[in-house]
């Protein structure tokens, strides 16, 4: 208790809002991030004290996440890679004229998915932690390639060309240096090339910079955003009885983003997609999705924040980061000479009880500050598009630069923002090549990992029972829609850019 | 022939040519499998096929659909004006690319935002006044940008002929 009441200091509290207010500029701006955030104020909390600087951190991490969702509604640009799905119908709901709902559901299910992630590390992650201890590389290598057949469900009527998008996704994150052997492939003899495309870049490209020059066609003809002549509405934007409707979907998405997160690696950016596939796969409405609904607002930004409990799940139980955030979070722990790991609970546990209420307290004033500024975002609409879309433009730029201090980032957000475009007037799906970029990488090293294990023999993926079902499940899915697709038939529709 | 329909098309034939130069370069990817490995070219191959065959699926699918269906041209309805703005923004987020190291981040910052204020403004609304305005506004943006990210987040932009 002694920890948890640590966070409850004045200035630990002061030092939270900071955090929050900074990861919410981060999450908000799109090529900047969480990540990125708490790398950038890890130095200044090698003065403080563990409780301190860990409380700050995590209030870095879950702004950078929940500020995602500002730019993803209001201009239909992801802050940050964990919003995409944001986009989709919390951008589409502002198209329609209702942007005060759309942030107000997404900032209220971001603090159900903080808090739902927060409740399960504090309370079953020693079980949570053993059972993902069960996995192997063939287990991992299984629930990826799951999440990579959930592509068939992201099409917009036609699954051949969402297969292809996620084709063309998987194909881009494969330049670069290889996994397990180090071999460069489609590098040209350009360094650059080396190191290979940075989601960063990938993301605004697709989304930011085709927006942008989407946008310039609409803001020529002087056309101004429904959303900026909307009034304000009462509450979070949502009844009760709308609330009540949305247990069961709220719940799947919690979890999903969860068990994203409790995958090593994976995190957020393809948590909150996977997620969205899934509660529209088991929604009774599933036309409802891309339309500006309640349903895919909440099955994006409830997953995405559950996805940082998650995270943090593996680090305090193995000492495995779950992403690249936790990564940084596992620096600045260990600065403090505190190791997460099994022993942590023994050793640390006023440390982990402070870490559990600095997140209780970070998604309690993260809630507040947005909700608060809802009124101040919107407003941002009513500036004329050509001055908002530019300065949008200069910011992804500087975004995509700041990553890694290299041009490379700028040259590759032109490319993919021409591929953005060109996906656009082709009509293919942009979601599949995001989900293919950002799990390939994942899923090609477990995938050789288990080969190598096991001397190149592919039936351990059969024959043992996690992964076997996985796969069959995904690959009898996929067979089912592309069959039906190939006939005639019509996927789920959903009307999504 | 339907417009969606000429839309599949190339997008069939885009893939099609996509995943036949992927598994041809995938053909100069140094093998060094050890034990079980599959090897680095194995999945760039194996997605460069699947890419082809996904991609003549939809040519198939494309001209069975023409030829149970076939309806008469349609005329072309684009805009070619709207492509202007469209060829511009690209044209200058490429000079912005080029000049944002030599040229450094607050001048190619300006000349960018300028521009492309310029650009997406509806061409009723161009005129003196408001090109001042923007030009004004370019100043203040890539200032306060340079400023907030060099001081405020320590993080290095090009500082180009200034620095």
């Amino acid at each position: 208790m002694t920890g948890f009441l640590a966070v409850f200091h004045p200035g630990t509290l002061l030092l939270i809002l900071l955090g929050c207010i900074v990861g919410i500029i981060f999450g908000a701006v799109p090529g900047l991030s969480g990540t990125l955030a708490v790398a950038l104020c890890l130095p200044f909390t090698y003065s403080m004290n563990s409780v301190d600087s860990v409380s700050v951190l995590l209030a870095l991490y879950l702004g950078g996440v929940s500020g995602g969702l500002i730019a993803s509604v209001l201009l239909r640009i992801p802050g940050t890679p964990g919003s995409v799905a944001t986009i989709w119908d919390g951008g589409k709901m502002a198209e329609n004229g209702e942007p005060h709902r759309a942030l107000g559901i997404g900032i209220t299910y971001s603090l159900i998915g903080n808090l739902f992630g927060v409740f399960c590390m504090a309370f079953i992650s020693p079980q949570i932690a053993s059972f993902a201890r069960k996995f192997g590389p063939c287990e991992y290598a299984a629930v990826i390639f799951f999440a990579l057949t959930l592509i068939s469900s992201l099409s917009d009527g036609d699954m051949l060309k969402a297969l292809i998008s996620g084709c063309a996704g998987l194909i881009f994150a494969m330049v670069g240096v290889a996994p397990m052997d180090n071999v460069r492939r489609f590098t040209f003899g350009v360094p650059d090339l080396n190191s290979g495309f940075a989601l960063i870049s990938m993301m605004i490209g697709f989304f930011a910079i085709t927006e942008v020059v989407s946008g310039a066609v609409d803001a020529r003809k002087g056309n101004v955003q429904k959303a900026a002549l909307a009034g304000r509405i009462k509450g979070l934007g949502f009844t009760l009885r709308e609330f009540a409707a949305q247990i069961w979907n709220t719940i799947l998405a919690c979890v999903v983003g969860l068990g994203i997160g409790i995958l090593p690696g994976i995190g957020a950016s393809s948590a909150n997609i996977i997620a969205y596939v899934t509660c529209k796969s088991a929604s009774r409405h599933p036309e409802r999705y891309g339309t500006g609904s309640m349903d895919g607002i909440i099955a994006s930004e409830a997953s995405n924040n559950a996805c940082c409990g998650g995270t943090l799940i593996p680090l305090i139980s193995l000492g495995i980061p779950g992403d690249a955030c936790t990564a940084i979070l596992l620096g600045g722990l260990m600065i403090h000479g505190v190791v997460p790991g099994p022993q942590m609970f023994q050793n640390n546990g006023d440390l982990i009880n402070a870490m559990i209420a600095a997140m209780i307290v970070a998604s309690i004033l993260i809630f507040l500050l947005q909700i608060g500024a809802t009124r101040f975002f919107v407003r941002m609409l009513s500036l004329p598009k050509n001055i908002l879309l530019s300065i949008v433009a200069c910011l992804c730029v500087v975004g995509a630069f700041t990553n890694n201090s290299r041009i490379f980032d700028v040259y590759s957000i032109l490319l993919f923002g021409f591929i953005g475009f060109l996906f656009r007037k082709l009509k293919i799906p942009a979601a599949p090549f995001m989900l293919g970029f950002v799990l390939e990488n994942y899923f090609e090293t477990y995938f050789r990992r288990a080969i190598a294990t096991y001397a190149g023999d592919l039936t351990i993926f059969f024959t043992r029972p996690i992964s076997a079902v996985f796969i069959i499940v995904g690959i009898a899915s996929m067979i089912w829609r592309l069959a039906r697709s190939v006939r005639g038939g019509k996927a789920p529709v959903s009307r999504r850019d | 022939m339907k417009k969606q329909a000429k839309i599949d098309i190339l997008s069939a034939v885009l893939a099609i040519v996509f995943g036949a130069a992927v598994y041809f370069f995938s053909g100069s990817i140094v093998l060094r499998k050890k034990g079980g490995d599959i090897g680095s070219a194995f999945m760039p191959q194996l997605i460069a096929g699947l890419m082809i065959f996904l991609g003549l699926l939809l040519l198939i699918k494309t001209v069975a659909a023409i030829r149970r269906h076939p309806s008469p041209e349609e005329a072309e309805k684009t805009t070619s004006g709207e492509w202007v703005p469209v060829l511009s923004s690209f044209i200058n987020l490429i000079v912005y690319s080029l000049l944002f190291r030599p040229a450094g981040f607050l001048i190619s910052s300006f000349i960018y935002l300028v521009a492309q204020m310029v650009i997406m403004s509806p061409r009723d609304k161009l005129g003196a006044k408001s090109v001042g305005l923007w030009t004004l506004i370019a100043a203040l943006t890539s200032a306060a940008v340079y400023l907030i990210f060099t001081k405020a987040f320590t993080l290095p932009l090009p500082s180009g002929i200034f620095g």
